[in-house]
C-alpha cells in the first residue's frame, strides 16, 4: 500500500457506500430469487401433486385389486397443462399399466413411501428431464396397491425461473441506475461544509491568522477547526512575538547607524573641504565604539537566534575545575581594570573535580553573559557560588549593585532591557540569551532578590543526568 | 540659530553635532533628559533636536515638561521607532516634526529649517532689505546681482537682523543665538561681528544700525 497516496474522503464515501449497496442489494435480490423459486417449486409441487390426486379419484376398487375407470383421453384431460404436457402412468402392483401416456421409473426405495403420502422425485430420462410425483394407493377392501405417477418438463420450471429472475433483477440494477448517482450527490452535499472551510482557509492571505469561524462547521469537524484555531493562536502569538523582536532589534541597530552614517558623512565633507587636514579623532573614536556596539548586537543576535533554534544540543561528561579556571583567568583582569572584584566562593572551588553531563560551552557562555551582566549592572563586586543537590548544580552569580525593582525580574528576561541607566556599552540581551541556553541544557535560570540585602543573585540549575 | 541635541547614543550625539555646526548654527548637546531640561533654564534655543528613549526622563516628558512651562522652542523629534501611534504621541505631546532613524543629513537640515521657518513666520526663503538679499537656505548673501561673502557666524547675525523686520534685535539675544557651551562668545564679539558685516554692506545702501540701550536694526537708506 503507499502510504502517501492521498486519501480522498468523498471517493472512499462513495466507494464504500457503493460496494455496502451493491453487496447488500445482490444478497437481497439472491434471497428474493432463491424464496420466490422455491415458492414456486412448492406451488408446482402442489398442482403436479393435485394432477395425480385427480387422476386418483378415476381409480375404482373391487375385489380383485384397482381398475382405472376413466379412457385414456379423460385421463388427458384431468392433468392438462397448457405450458408442456404432463406425462403420467397408473401402475398396480405387479407393474401392469392401468393407464398412462409415458413409462416413469419409480425410483428404488419407492416401496418405503407411506400409502397416500406423494413421493417428488426429479427422473432423467429419453423423455426429457422430469419432475415427478408418485403417490402409492391403497383400499382396504381392495388388495394391493396402485401408482399413480405424473411428471412434467423441468423446462417448464425452468422458463418460471428465468421469468422470476428478470422480474427480481433488472429492477434491482435499474435501481442502480439511480440510485449510484444520487449516493455520489448525497455524500458531495454531506461534505459540501467541510469543502467551505476547505475553500475559506485556501482563500487566506498569508497573513490572516485569525480563528476559522465555528458557527457553520458541522459538529465531527469542530474539534479538529479548534484544534487549528488553538494552533493559529500560537502561531499568531509567536509571529507577533517576532515581529516585536524584530522591531526591536531594528530600533537598535537604528540609532548607532544613525551616528555612523552622519560620522561617515562629515569626514566625507570635511576630507573634500581640506584634504590636506588629517581625519578628526573624536569622530574616529566615536565611529569604531559605534560599530563595535552594532557588531556587538549583531553577534548577541546570532547567539539568540542559535538559542531559540531548538538543535540538539551534544552533551558530554566533563569537570567544572577547566570551566572554573578559564573564568578566573579571563574575568580577573577584566574586573580590575574597572576597579572591580570578582570571587569565586569556595562552594564553587569544592566542586573543582566534579563531573557533570552538560555542554562545556554553552555552560561558559552563560556563565559569560551573567558575569558581563553584573559587571555592567551590578556595583563593584561580583560573587560566582555554587549549591550541589540531589539532582541539580545550582550556580549563582551574585553582585551588589543597586537594588532590583520586583516588578523588573520579568522584564530582565525581555531582549533590550537594559534597566533605567542605560549609560552602560550593552544592548539587554545577554540575560535572555542565558536563560534560553539554559533551557537548551536542561536547565532553569531564575533571578532572586532580598529585601534586607544589596544587589541581584541570578541562579542557573542544571540537572545532573542529561 | 541656536540648537540642543538631545541624544544618549555618543556617536550620533557627535555626528549631529558636527552636521549642525558645519550649518553655521550654533549646538549644544545633552545626554539625557534631566540635563535636557537643565539646560533649556539658562539658555534660549531656537529648536531642540529630541530622541524619546532618554535616560533619567524620557523624551515625551521633556517635551511635556517644557511645554507646561510655556518654552515656546521647536522641537524635532528623533527616534528609532515608526510606529504610528509613536508619531501621535510624539507630535500631541508638543514636537513639531518627527524624524526616524538613520536618516540622510540634507533631511535633517531642511526639516530643521521649515520648523523654524513655520515658527518664526518667515515663509520665504529669502529675507530683504533695500538692495540685499539674504538666501536663508543657501546662507547667501547678494546685494542687486552680485554675491557677497559671509562667513557662517556673520550670516547668523544677519539672518537674526533681517529675520526681525526692522525691529531692533537686543545684543543678549545675538550672544545667545551665536553662543554654544564649547565657544565662549562675549558681548564684545558681537561688536567684532557688527564691525565685519557694516564693512561689507557699506555699498549696499543698507547699514546696521544702533538702537540705544536697545541693540541692533538694519536700515535702508
Amino acid at each position: 500500500m503507499n502510504l502517501f497516496k492521498a486519501e480522498s474522503l468523498r471517493r472512499n464515501l462513495v466507494l464504500t457506500f457503493i460496494w455496502l449497496w451493491v453487496a447488500s442489494a445482490l444478497a437481497a435480490t439472491l434471497v428474493a430469487f432463491w424464496l420466490a423459486g422455491r415458492s414456486a417449486q412448492v406451488s408446482f409441487d402442489r398442482i403436479l401433486k393435485d394432477d395425480a390426486l385427480a387422476l386418483a379419484t378415476q381409480i375404482h376398487w373391487d375385489q380383485s385389486g384397482a381398475v382405472f375407470a376413466a379412457d385414456p383421453n379423460t385421463a388427458d384431460y384431468l392433468i392438462f397443462d397448457s405450458l408442456s404436457p404432463s406425462r403420467f402412468m397408473v401402475i398396480n402392483q405387479d407393474g401392469k399399466k392401468l393407464v398412462g401416456n409415458a413409462v416413469l421409473t419409480l425410483p428404488p426405495n419407492a416401496d418405503q413411501q407411506k400409502a397416500g403420502s406423494p413421493l417428488f422425485f426429479d427422473s432423467d430420462n429419453d423423455i426429457g428431464n422430469l419432475r415427478v410425483v408418485a403417490i402409492r394407493l391403497e383400499h382396504k377392501d381392495s388388495p394391493g396397491h396402485v401408482w399413480v405417477v405424473v411428471g412434467e418438463s423441468q423446462a417448464k420450471r425452468n422458463h418460471i425461473s428465468h421469468e422470476l429472475a428478470a422480474a427480481i433483477f433488472l429492477p434491482a440494477i435499474g435501481l442502480a441506475v439511480f440510485i449510484v448517482p444520487l449516493l455520489v450527490a448525497g455524500i458531495r452535499y454531506g461534505l459540501a461544509p467541510a469543502n467551505a472551510i476547505n475553500d475559506a482557509v485556501a482563500r487566506r492571505g498569508i497573513n490572516d491568522l485569525s480563528p476559522i469561524p465555528l458557527y457553520q462547521v458541522p459538529v465531527e469537524l469542530k474539534g479538529l477547526i479548534s484544534h487549528i484555531n488553538d494552533l493559529l493562536k500560537r502561531v499568531q502569538d509567536a509571529v507577533a512575538h517576532e515581529r516585536r523582536f524584530i522591531s526591536d532589534t531594528a530600533h537598535q541597530l537604528r540609532t548607532p547607524l544613525a551616528g555612523i552614517k552622519l560620522l561617515v558623512d562629515d569626514l566625507l565633507r570635511t576630507s573634500q573641504a581640506s584634504p590636506e587636514d588629517p581625519p578628526n579623532k573624536e569622530v574616529l573614536s566615536e565611529l569604531s565604539t559605534a560599530s563595535t556596539r552594532v557588531t556587538q548586537l549583531v553577534k548577541q543576535l546570532l547567539t539568540l537566534a542559535r538559542s531559540e533554534g531548538g538543535n540538539a544540543v551534544q552533551m558530554e561528561e566533563i569537570e567544572l575545575g577547566p570551566i572554573i579556571e578559564d573564568l578566573t583567568s579571563h574575568w580577573k583582569p577584566v574586573f580590575a581594570n574597572s576597579a572591580k572584584e570578582f570571587h569565586i566562593n569556595a562552594s564553587l572551588r569544592s566542586l573543582d573535580a566534579f563531573k557533570i553531563k552538560t555542554n562545556a560551552t554553552l555552560v561558559q557562555e552563560i556563565l559569560a553573559n551573567l558575569i558581563d551582566n553584573a559587571l555592567n549592572y551590578g556595583g563593584d563586586r561580583v560573587d560566582l557560588k555554587a549549591t550541589l543537590q540531589e539532582h541539580k548544580l545550582m550556580l549563582h552569580v551574585l553582585d551588589n549593585g543597586d537594588k532590583v525593582f520586583a516588578e523588573d525580574i520579568e522584564r530582565m528576561l525581555t531582549p533590550f532591557w537594559r534597566g533605567k541607566d542605560l549609560s552602560h556599552h550593552g544592548v539587554g540581551l545577554g540575560l535572555p540569551i542565558a536563560q534560553k541556553t539554559c533551557a537548551l541544557l536542561g536547565g532553569h535560570l531564575s533571578i532572586q532578590i532580598y529585601p534586607e540585602v544589596r544587589g541581584t543573585q541570578i541562579t542557573i540549575e542544571l540537572p545532573l543526568k542529561s | 540659530m541656536r540648537v540642543l541635541i538631545v541624544e544618549d547614543d555618543s556617536a550620533l550625539r557627535l555626528g549631529l553635532k558636527r552636521t549642525l555646526l558645519a550649518e553655521g548654527w550654533q549646538v549644544d548637546t545633552v545626554d539625557n533628559g534631566e540635563l535636557a531640561l537643565a539646560a533649556t533654564l539658562t539658555e534660549t534655543y531656537d529648536i531642540a533636536v529630541l530622541d524619546l528613549n532618554l535616560p533619567k526622563i524620557d523624551g515625551i516628558a521633556v517635551l511635556k515638561d517644557w511645554r507646561s512651562k510655556g518654552l515656546k522652542h521647536a522641537v524635532l523629534i528623533l527616534t528609532a521607532r515608526d510606529e504610528l501611534q509613536d508619531r501621535i504621541l510624539g507630535l500631541n505631546s508638543g514636537g513639531d516634526d518627527y524624524l526616524t532613524k538613520p536618516f540622510e543629513p540634507p533631511e535633517l537640515i531642511a526639516r530643521i529649517r521649515a520648523i523654524v521657518r513655520r515658527r518664526t513666520g518667515t515663509l520665504t526663503q529669502v529675507l530683504r532689505v533695500g538692495d540685499v538679499a539674504f538666501n536663508t537656505e543657501s546662507r547667501e548673501l547678494f546685494h542687486k546681482d552680485q554675491r557677497i561673502l559671509v562667513s557662517p557666524r556673520e550670516a547668523t547675525l544677519l539672518e537674526l537682523l533681517l529675520g526681525s523686520s526692522g525691529q531692533a534685535v537686543p545684543k543678549s539675544r545675538i550672544v545667545s543665538a551665536m553662543s554654544s557651551w564649547d565657544t565662549n562668545f562675549t558681548a564684545n564679539a558681537v561688536e567684532i561681528y557688527i564691525l565685519k558685516l557694516r564693512r561689507k554692506l557699506a555699498v549696499t545702501g543698507v547699514s546696521i544700525v544702533t538702537v540705544r540701550g536697545t541693540g541692533y536694526a538694519l536700515e535702508a537708506t
